[in-house]
């Protein structure tokens, strides 16, 4: 797929672009890694939590008596933390623990700590806590028109507009118009690891927690403001993570600042791990959407106005919502040129679990939809659901809907040709059981890589070269078991010439490293990458590697110089902007781009729906390691696949009902016969060798193109995922399709 | 109510009192320290937790300690002997890994079927980590992986 | 979990004799489903009395190709065992689309007989449960009951009989063999399972103290059978709806049929009206599709699981097809 001087660049690069290992391989299959529920301390205590035992009531009394059993040895409420009780990225509303008013069933309300866990969780239940019940609001779009406020400043979370043209003129010059509402449920990031705390007192009256965290600093923006504590008294040091995908940031931070609270009250170490239900219950998930999309078109396809409006539901607390659907108001068009487009994003509070970042941060959403209805009008327009796509695709030089020109690769048509050849490679070939339909699909998207206008986007990172020539790695972005402490040392082995078994990647620590922003937004190999570069540009300087290659005799010269061979690197990322009132602006410095495919095969009499074969192509820039790309891909679609057909949180009047793995379905060994990957690189100047991003991508297209799939083995068009045997049954039925 | 237990863990002898309702897992990760075997879920979904008693794959999170008196337990720790089992190492080479909160249980379910046959089916490869979930990889690899060491005669 | 105590039986007299006794007692074998719900709160044990070490695990032959499967053989077991693949492989089949490899491993043929609902009311301990909390209230009625049973419902529960085991032991006459203090007595499975009623926390007909020591397969009087399962995901996952069909068909015509319906009933649902239209009727779809349809005309839905009436109905037609298939397709 790459170009010619791509590939002629490659072959230059002794490590960056290869498949290299893992470099933390190892002590993961001894069993030798650490999680955080690994780590043990002496005289360590356990602790609890009592939670909310409705989604919505004002706390009347809460009485602990009953709960000060023998090996207790502390119990706390809201009134008991030092600091400020409330935390919030962009809204501090959202308790550690609270005594007033509950807003959901993850709330905590008391915390216990005793000598064992069993002891901690009798403790807990036998705090009696009396309510007067509120009503309780549960759909996002209730709530909007409610006259009851879950938050004293409204249910309404934010209102994402984006304005561009006019619309109604556009309707007016298309020959067909097209309105059509899908919806999205509540996914679980259901990392295998629940979320887990150490946290340990410091001498200094200060603390050091060891957490299963993304983000290191948010949580220790967390801990130190529940606990009064400067930030410099806080050490927080991420544990082994047992995944994350965007779902360990506040429901992390909670869990560590609880820890940390019982510590510091004790004076002894406190333990503090979720059980799988407390997970599901207490931890943030990904919005469910209700969408409704109008879209107006010529007869050749050619698109004249679209006009969007979204409903999100928010949940208890505002977390990210704010961010989530801003990615969603900038994308939710698609990858398509469209003259005149009015989208309406809103957020709503209700008194289901919060919802927040999940891989893809409100992508996904947008893509199911925008990409089920671009095969829906291209059946509406009787062309193929390519063409539809190809007449309209995003070119390089040419305008998004927020009106920022893309002036690197648009390498959209190649992803969608290339996903196409290997799909069609074959024919499509009927199981010769008539009870089986076949079909295949694809789906197309563009994504904004990093924060993009949403915030700050800066990070660093430190190489320090010692005198034997090995050289210890750190970094304020943080592995997430994706595979950055691998990468990053691929960068310093290249840049400086040293083998990657003399780099040790340091683990995150937030004492010892600056605050590198969040590991989300599949922005650690494009930001922590330059940054890791930078690092080794100065060194290489201070070395002078040019004059003198031998690196051994370089370091001598340089220690001898007086020289330090410790670099700090920073990196900022390039100018965005953004118009909140008209929704333009750049709104992301590059962009990637994908395709992926899929051939289902659905039981006409039951519904069920197998996925044989996907495959994925993805704009990645430059492949740092196409295995660890590839293995991405793999992970991705597969989770692509779960949101599409079988993940689904049921939140019953808030009340969570599937809260283990035996009612939540994720993908199993079975759910996908077959992936291939494929890497598209075009290697872009913002980021490190040109490289770009993969994290996210992978998992945003699956869904609509499973849908689009379905429609074609069936002629039943499915607009609420996941399409579950009864879903797709209920549409079969509905389209009169066959039985 | 105390029990005496005595069993093998990895070609070791312990000799422990645990309590009754004391778990096989919790028993190995908190009173023993041994904490190679994860907890994801503890009702037997996630397969994380799986170790082999008498060269049988089982959920440890489901079984009580007192059960296994007189067993043999093979743990993660236990895999390799002077070097990487070939099954480590080719989850190694295959980038079967990511977080590695499954890594453990896949292992060891791996394990078993390896040890039951040595040439399986990629059908029955996949049955035989049907009870392990994993959220990083889409399984691909892991399924490479045990296929590389099967066809290699491990 | 709470504290309990903890024994190995030495003997099955001892164990229902010690049993018998004591409230708040259990046999544990595999354990799977006890010690789930003794850690959710489901259940409570004041003692647990390990009967794993007692001789009931042995699969021996009875007359003419009947088997006898000792009720603390291991489900993998079973459905490893020559005899079962060969003379009952609807069960093998059954057995191995339950659960998961290590599941299997642990829990027993009698557990598996034993195992309780799934219905998430019934699991949460703060939920109002008729079934767990008698008198209580039905929470499903109103709330999430997508996964609910349509066959042998009461207003009291329609919680889902959740096992694959036990809907082939149903279809294929299985006899369970069962120890009390006063000695032994055999009882068709058919018999054992006691639909909900006004009396849901009654599921079976076994008293306090009383254990399965083994299931009695008569001989085989099929060729050709099928286990087919209807689910959201590949593997380890409940039914939504599923067909045990064993059929024996001789010139395009039926001459004995076993029915059993899973994932849709309050108990593993012997489908004795669908049996009665098939018997004697030529094998063709149309048959099929009456016999489905009279065996679900007694189907009760709720609001949200209206689906599986047509899904069972769709599923039996399908195993029913494909047992045709297997006897040389339809006439």
């Amino acid at each position: 797929m790459d170009s010619k001087g791509n590939s002629e660049k490659k072959k230059d690069l002794t490590c960056v672009g290869k498949s290299v290992r893992r470099v933390d391989g190892w002590p993961k299959v001894l069993g030798k890694a650490k999680y955080t529920a690994d780590h043990s301390f002496e005289g360590m205590l356990f602790a609890a939590v009592k939670r909310a035992d409705f989604p919505h009531a004002r706390i009347k009394s809460i009485d602990v008596e009953g709960a000060q059993l023998p090996g207790v040895e502390a119990i706390m409420l809201e009134e008991d933390i030092p600091g400020n009780p409330r935390f919030g990225a962009l809204n501090p509303h959202q308790p550690v623990i609270i005594s007033d008013i509950v807003r959901y069933l993850g709330d905590g309300i008391a915390l216990v700590a005793a000598k064992s866990e069993k002891i901690a969780r009798e403790a807990a239940k036998r705090i009696v806590v009396s309510y007067e019940e509120l009503p309780g609001l549960f759909d996002p779009r209730e709530a909007r028109k409610s006259e009851l406020s879950i938050h004293p400043e409204g249910n309404e979370i934010v209102h994402h507009v984006l304005r561009k043209g006019e619309v109604s003129e556009g309707f007016a010059a298309a020959d067909v118009v097209l309105e059509r509402d899908y919806q999205t449920q509540f996914q679980e990031h259901a990392y295998l690891e629940p979320e887990a705390a150490v946290a340990v007192p410091q001498p200094d009256g200060g603390i050091t927690v060891y957490g299963s965290m993304q983000h290191p600093f948010s949580t220790r923006r967390v801990v130190a403001r529940v606990l009064g504590l400067p930030l410099a008294k806080v050490r927080v040091i991420q544990g082994e993570l047992g995944g994350g995908f965007g779902g360990k940031d506040e429901s992390s931070s909670i869990v560590c600042a609880r820890a940390a609270l019982l510590a510091l009250k004790t004076g002894k170490p406190v333990k503090l791990v979720n059980t799988r239900e407390e997970s599901f219950v207490e931890s943030y998930k990904r919005h469910p959407y209700y969408l409704h999309y109008k879209v107006g078109a010529k007869k050749d396809g050619t698109l004249t106005a679209m006009e969007i409006e979204i409903v999100a539901d928010g949940g208890a607390y505002a977390s990210m919502s704010t961010f989530v659907t801003w990615r969603s108001v900038v994308q939710a068009t698609g990858p398509y040129t469209v003259p005149n487009v009015k989208t309406d994003v809103y957020a709503y509070h209700t008194n289901n679990t919060y919802t927040g970042a999940f891989r893809g941060f409100g992508s996904p959403q947008i893509v199911y939809a925008s990409e089920s209805l671009m095969d829906e009008l291209a059946a509406e327009l009787k062309i193929s659901p390519a063409e539809i796509r190809k007449k309209n695709f995003y070119q390089q030089g040419g305008e998004t809907a927020t009106g920022q020109t893309l002036k690197h690769v648009v390498s959209l048509e190649p992803a969608l040709d290339a996903v196409l050849a290997e799909l069609n490679k074959k024919p499509l070939e009927q199981n010769a059981n008539p009870v089986f339909s076949r079909g295949r699909g694809f789906a197309c998207s563009y994504r904004g890589v990093a924060l993009g206008a949403e915030g700050v986007d800066a990070t660093g990172a430190v190489v320090n070269l010692l005198e034997d020539g090995s050289a210890i790695v750190s970094t304020g972005v943080a592995e997430n078991g994706q595979g950055l402490r691998t990468v990053f040392s691929q960068i310093v082995s290249e840049e400086l010439g040293i083998p990657l078994e003399k780099i040790v990647f340091l683990d995150c620590d937030t004492s010892s490293i600056a605050d590198g922003g969040p590991s989300v937004a599949s922005r650690c190999t494009i930001m922590g990458g330059n940054a890791v570069r930078h690092a080794c540009l100065q060194l290489k300087e201070r070395l002078n590697l040019s004059e003198q290659p031998d690196l051994q005799k370089a370091i001598k010269a340089t220690l001898n110089a007086g020289k330090s061979l410790y670099a700090f690197g920073w990196h900022n990322a390039p100018k965005v902007s953004w118009d909140e009132h008209t929704g333009q602006g750049d709104a992301y410095f590059t962009y990637v781009y994908a395709c992926q495919g899929v051939e289902v095969e659905v039981n006409n009499q039951t519904g069920e729906t197998k996925v044989l074969r996907a495959v994925a192509a993805h704009d990645v820039g430059m492949a740092l390691n196409p295995q660890q790309v590839e293995l991405q891909i793999y992970g991705g679609v597969t989770m692509g696949a779960g949101y599409g057909l079988t993940e689904e949180v049921i939140l019953e009047k808030g009340v969570t009902k599937n809260p283990n793995f035996n009612g939540y379905h994720i993908p199993d060994s079975r759910m996908i016969g077959e992936i291939v990957p494929i890497i598209i690189e075009n290697p872009d100047a913002a980021g490190p060798f040109g490289a770009k991003t993969i994290g996210e991508p992978t998992c945003e297209l699956l869904a609509p193109a499973i849908a689009n799939a379905i429609l074609q083995a069936t002629g039943a068009r499915v607009r609420t995922i996941p399409a579950t045997p009864a879903r797709v049954l209920h549409a079969m039925q509905k389209e009169g399709a066959p039985a | 109510m105390q029990h005496k237990i005595l069993l093998t863990i990895n070609g070791e002898q312990y000799e422990n009192f645990v309590s009754s309702e004391r778990t096989l897992l919790d028993f190995l990760r908190d009173d023993l320290g041994i904490t190679g075997s994860k907890k994801g879920c503890d009702e037997g979904e996630c397969g994380a937790c799986t170790v082999l008693v008498d060269g049988i794959a089982v959920d440890s999170c489901l079984m009580l300690a007192v059960e296994a008196d007189g067993c043999e337990l093979l743990t993660v720790e236990g895999l390799n002997k002077s070097e990487l089992d070939p099954l480590q190492k080719a989850f190694i080479e295959h980038g079967a890994i990511q977080c590695g909160y499954c890594t453990p249980g896949m292992l060891l379910s791996a394990k078993a079927l390896l040890l039951e046959k040595n040439d399986p089916t990629d059908d029955e490869i996949k049955e035989a980590i049907a009870g392990n979930l994993c959220r990083c990889t889409g399984y691909l690899s892991i399924i490479d992986a045990i296929r590389s060491v099967a066809k290699g005669g491990g | 979990m709470k504290n309990f105590l903890y024994g190995r039986a030495s003997s099955t007299r001892a164990a229902v004799d010690f049993l018998s006794n004591r409230k708040n007692a259990f046999f544990l074998a595999g354990g799977t489903n006890l010690l789930d719900h003794l850690k959710l709160g489901v259940e409570y044990a004041e003692v647990l009395l390990d009967i794993e070490d007692l001789p009931e695990r042995e699969l021996t032959d009875l007359e003419e190709g009947g088997l006898r499967l000792g009720a603390l053989a291991l489900n993998s077991e079973v459905a490893a065992d020559a005899r079962v693949k060969s003379n009952f492989p609807m069960l093998a089949e059954a057995i191995l689309s339950g659960a998961s490899p290590q599941l299997r491993n642990m829990a027993t043929i009698g557990g598996n007989l034993l195992q309780r609902t799934r219905c998430s009311f019934f699991r949460d301990i703060h939920a109002p449960c008729n079934k767990r909390n008698p008198g209580s209230g039905c929470a499903a009625l109103e709330g999430a009951h997508r996964n609910h049973a349509i066959l042998g419902t009461s207003e009291d529960c329609f919680a889902t009989h959740p096992s694959d085991m036990d809907v082939a032991l149903a279809a294929l006459d299985a006899v369970l063999v069962i120890r009390g203090v006063t000695g032994e007595r055999r009882l068709p499975l058919e018999s054992f399972y006691l639909l909900p009623g006004d009396t849901p926390w009654r599921e079976t007909a076994l008293a306090h103290g009383e254990m399965i020591t083994a299931v009695e397969l008569p001989p085989p009087f099929f060729v050709h059978s099928i286990y087919l399962k209807v689910r959201e995901r590949a593997s380890f996952e409940f039914a939504l709806a599923a067909a045990a069909v064993a059929l024996e068909v001789r010139e395009g015509m039926i001459l004995a049929a076993r029915v059993a319906l899973g994932g849709v009933g309050t108990v593993p649902w012997r489908a004795r009206e669908a049996e009665r239209l098939l018997v004697g009727a030529f094998a063709t779809p149309e048959a099929f599709e009456v016999a489905a349809e009279a065996e679900l005309a007694a189907a009760l839905p709720h609001r949200d699981n209206f689906f599986k009436v047509e899904l069972a109905r769709r599923t039996l037609v399908r195993a029913l097809s494909e047992v045709a298939e297997k006897w040389g397709g339809f006439e």
